[in-house]
């Protein structure tokens, strides 16, 4: 690690955003590079790197606080990681949506809609569907919802439980069907600490 | 076969010195893409940012691990969180395992996290990770395992294009770990390949 590295990444995890947009473009190339090939060509028309790259930008500037430098190369890895993490959760949305799959069904009332999606986040080891069906449940989780940011609200109001397919959702929004379902990802993520913290909330009868 | 839970098979590993110099004129363009896409990235961050600070998870510090140091978060799902850590006593890199929530998570999730400790810990196989080390720290249950290191099997799978009978053998030695934790008595639920 050169000394503007080493000194960009101090600032950056500091708090200095200037220090670590500089970071990341000084290490994107590599992460870019890793990304080529990656991508089944299947899917190419619906996500790109640059959607990839991004996303995991984004997860940069939330994260750096918990990154740990351990000598040369370690950011770059560290996004590596990021960007892996993003390439996974997409592709297997992708198929998931190709095969129309992932627990999905359109057309679901806002109960039935809220049973799929605690289904499809596996909040509970325990027979989700009964679980969920509680009222008590569902008002959980659609507080968990409410806590998430704007843009993920959004992909989970759009796609999880209005059922919009998902190029409407990306026109919505915006944005390419990939970079929807990373999006998604990360609300699902977010989603699973919230219930999972907040389990103590969910009555084990209900 | 990653252990029980979300733990990856591996990460995309770094090679050499793979900071870029300063980009050459001819790639001023790339560059200045890179940077809108960056500054976005940014823009973005700002707005979750908000919300973060009301929806961040209850995890320990980072230095809540007597004698061991976490070096990064390798994944996390809807029971805990992985981390790559730092042995001290052994210089060695492991995985360490963190029960989301902590001091708000409910007794079921305690006792399954719990349960999920004994029964990794009571598997004896060569493509199973060990447990090493197990404990509560600032309310938090977490336990210590192997640290797997290289590829993704089906990266690997596709990177080297491997022919049908090695990616069977390969995904054979899969199956052996899952079907022996089966006769023991344990569902894996969340294999990730």
């Amino acid at each position: 690690m050169d000394l503007n590295e080493e000194d960009l990444t101090v600032r950056a995890i500091q708090g200095d955003e200037q220090a670590l947009a500089d970071l990341l473009e000084l290490a994107g190339p590599a992460v870019r590079e890793c990304l080529k090939g990656l991508i089944p060509s299947r899917l190419q028309s619906l996500l790109s790197d640059d959607d990839v790259m991004q996303q995991t930008y984004v997860d940069a500037f939330l994260g750096i606080r918990q990154f740990t430098p351990r000598g040369s190369n370690s950011f770059v890895a560290w996004l590596k990681t990021l960007a892996n993490r993003n390439l996974m959760d997409v592709i297997r949305m992708l198929e998931a949506a190709k095969r129309g799959g992932n627990n999905r069904q359109v057309g679901l009332d806002e109960d039935r809609s809220l049973t799929a999606l605690y289904e499809v986040l596996g909040a509970t080891t325990s027979t989700p569907s009964r679980r969920a069906a509680g009222r008590e449940a569902q008002l959980a989780l659609l507080q968990a919802i409410s806590r998430l940011p704007d843009l993920q609200q959004q992909v989970i109001r759009l796609y999880d439980l209005e059922g919009k397919p998902v190029q409407d959702v990306a026109s919505a929004m915006n944005r390419s069907q990939g970079a929807v379902f990373m999006l998604r990802a990360r609300a699902h993520d977010r989603l699973r600490e919230i219930m999972g913290s907040a389990s103590d909330y969910l009555s084990t009868n209900a | 076969m990653s252990g029980v839970g979300e733990f990856p098979l591996s990460n995309m590993e770094p090679q050499g010195s793979e900071m870029s110099p300063e980009p050459p004129a001819q790639n001023a363009g790339h560059a200045n893409a890179e940077r809108n896409l960056i500054d976005a990235a940014r823009r973005e961050a700002v707005g979750m940012r908000g919300a973060e600070s009301v929806t961040m998870p209850v995890l320990p510090d980072k230095d809540a691990f007597p004698g061991y140091d976490i070096l990064r978060e390798l994944r996390r799902g809807g029971q805990g969180v992985v981390y790559e850590a730092f042995q001290r006593s052994t210089s060695r890199n492991v995985a360490i395992k963190v029960m989301l929530g902590g001091p708000v998570a409910s007794e079921a999730a305690r006792i399954r996290f719990q349960r999920e400790i004994r029964l990794l810990a009571s598997l004896r196989h060569p493509n199973i990770v060990v447990i090493h080390d197990g404990g509560v720290s600032q309310s938090h249950a977490y336990f210590v395992m192997d640290f797997i290191s290289g590829e993704h099997l089906h990266q690997y799978c596709r990177s080297r294009s491997l022919d049908a009978m090695k990616t069977v053998s390969l995904f054979r030695q899969v199956v052996d770990a899952v079907a022996f934790a089966h006769k023991n008595g344990v569902v894996h639920r969340d294999e990730t390949i």
